[in-house]
């Protein structure tokens, strides 16, 4: 059995047939990669859009509201601010741009390391602002139905409220984590079994 | 000036794009989407491209590690697909009998193998092999032995 010729064979009719299927692209050079570092970069931009959609609100309202309303909707508005341009920073380090001119292994490698980096990276920050999101909005919306602030803190302090609106934020960051896992999970793991793959 | 240095390069050696792809997805949406990911990522690497080495290694290169990580759109089917023997024979378009069987019998390597079989019939040696996917020239060789034997099986069973 020559190889090299089944090859060659093989090759020459998929050449063939290729030019007839692709050759009209041939000259076409998309405007954006469709790859998994391009897909968890702009996973990460919309993530850090929802952290702005959800902070300017409170800005806003702070405007119009009146003391102890209007400092407990400013401080939310600068502590997510804050932990958003925490979070941004240490994704600025990523470089999600991939190097596809290195050996395979390598290549490999590094996909898995900068998904599992920028999953890590959300994962932390999430364990910060998900917990915190219940109790503020207990705060903020018992001021906005127009309690005291000395009520509401008490009310919050002195029952279950604040452990249960902690705990709330659990199911929150479980479903994060299934959502993280439905949309790169599989990439993750052909990353790993093609590694696994090469290692062999 | 640049584009259409790259695009010429690009034209000449498209062969091995044509290549690569086959090897690694079926579905014509598939096929575009590699095409077009292969020359993005080629025409984004180009500026490091070092006249001193061959175009068309600096393009194997890119076109399997983009191929390797490339996830498909179909990928539920095209994994059916690969449980050749088992599975109903991919009908590919066009491919006399003859080139389908081989076809059939590269598509039951995983996909690194496939690459590196690829690289092997291409022409590449050990050493080059090895460079390019980043594994030990010994593992190279033990590696190629066991897919030649393995695509021979299948091929003289047929």
């Amino acid at each position: 059995m020559d190889l090299l010729n089944e090859w060659n064979n093989m090759n020459k009719e998929v050449i063939a047939n290729s030019e007839t299927e692709l050759a009209g692209d041939a000259q076409f050079v998309k405007a954006e990669s469709t790859d998994v570092l391009s897909l968890i970069k702009k996973h990460m931009r919309a993530k850090l859009m929802w952290g702005r959609v959800l902070s300017v609100p409170p800005l806003i309202g702070s405007i119009f509201a009146e003391a102890p309303l209007k400092y407990w909707l400013l401080a939310f508005f600068l502590v997510y601010e804050l932990l958003r341009f925490l979070m941004l920073r240490q994704l600025k380090g990523i470089n999600y741009e991939g190097n596809y001119t290195a050996p395979v292994k390598s290549v490999l490698e590094e996909q898995l390391d900068i998904i599992k980096k920028t999953l890590r990276i959300e994962r932390i920050w999430g364990y910060f602002v998900v917990p915190m999101a219940g109790p503020v909005g207990y705060v903020i919306g018992s001021l906005i139905r127009g309690k005291s602030f000395a009520v509401v803190l008490e009310s919050l302090m002195s029952s279950y409220t604040l452990p249960v609106l902690l705990l709330l934020g659990i199911p929150l960051i479980y479903l994060a984590e299934k959502m993280n896992k439905y949309a790169f999970g599989k990439h993750i793991d052909k990353l790993n079994a093609r590694l696994k793959e090469i290692e062999a | 000036m640049q584009q259409k240095e790259f695009l010429k390069n690009v034209t000449d050696n498209r062969g091995i794009i044509y290549k690569i792809i086959n090897l690694y997805v079926d579905e014509e949406e598939d096929r575009k989407d590699l095409y077009q990911e292969i020359v993005y990522q080629a025409w984004k690497s180009f500026g490091n491209f070092k006249a001193e080495s061959l175009f068309s290694t600096w393009l194997y290169k890119i076109s399997l590690n983009v191929s390797i990580t490339y996830l498909s759109k179909h990928h539920k089917r095209t994994k059916l697909k690969n449980e050749f023997p088992e599975a109903p024979p991919v009908v590919h378009k066009e491919l006399s009998e003859r080139a389908e069987v081989m076809y059939r019998a590269i598509r039951t390597l995983n996909e690194t193998d496939r690459g590196i079989i690829m690289l092997h019939l291409e022409g590449y040696d050990n050493a080059e092999i090895s460079e390019i996917a980043g594994i030990s020239k010994s593992n190279t060789g033990v590696k190629l032995h066991r897919i030649k034997q393995q695509l021979i099986q299948i091929l003289t069973q047929k």
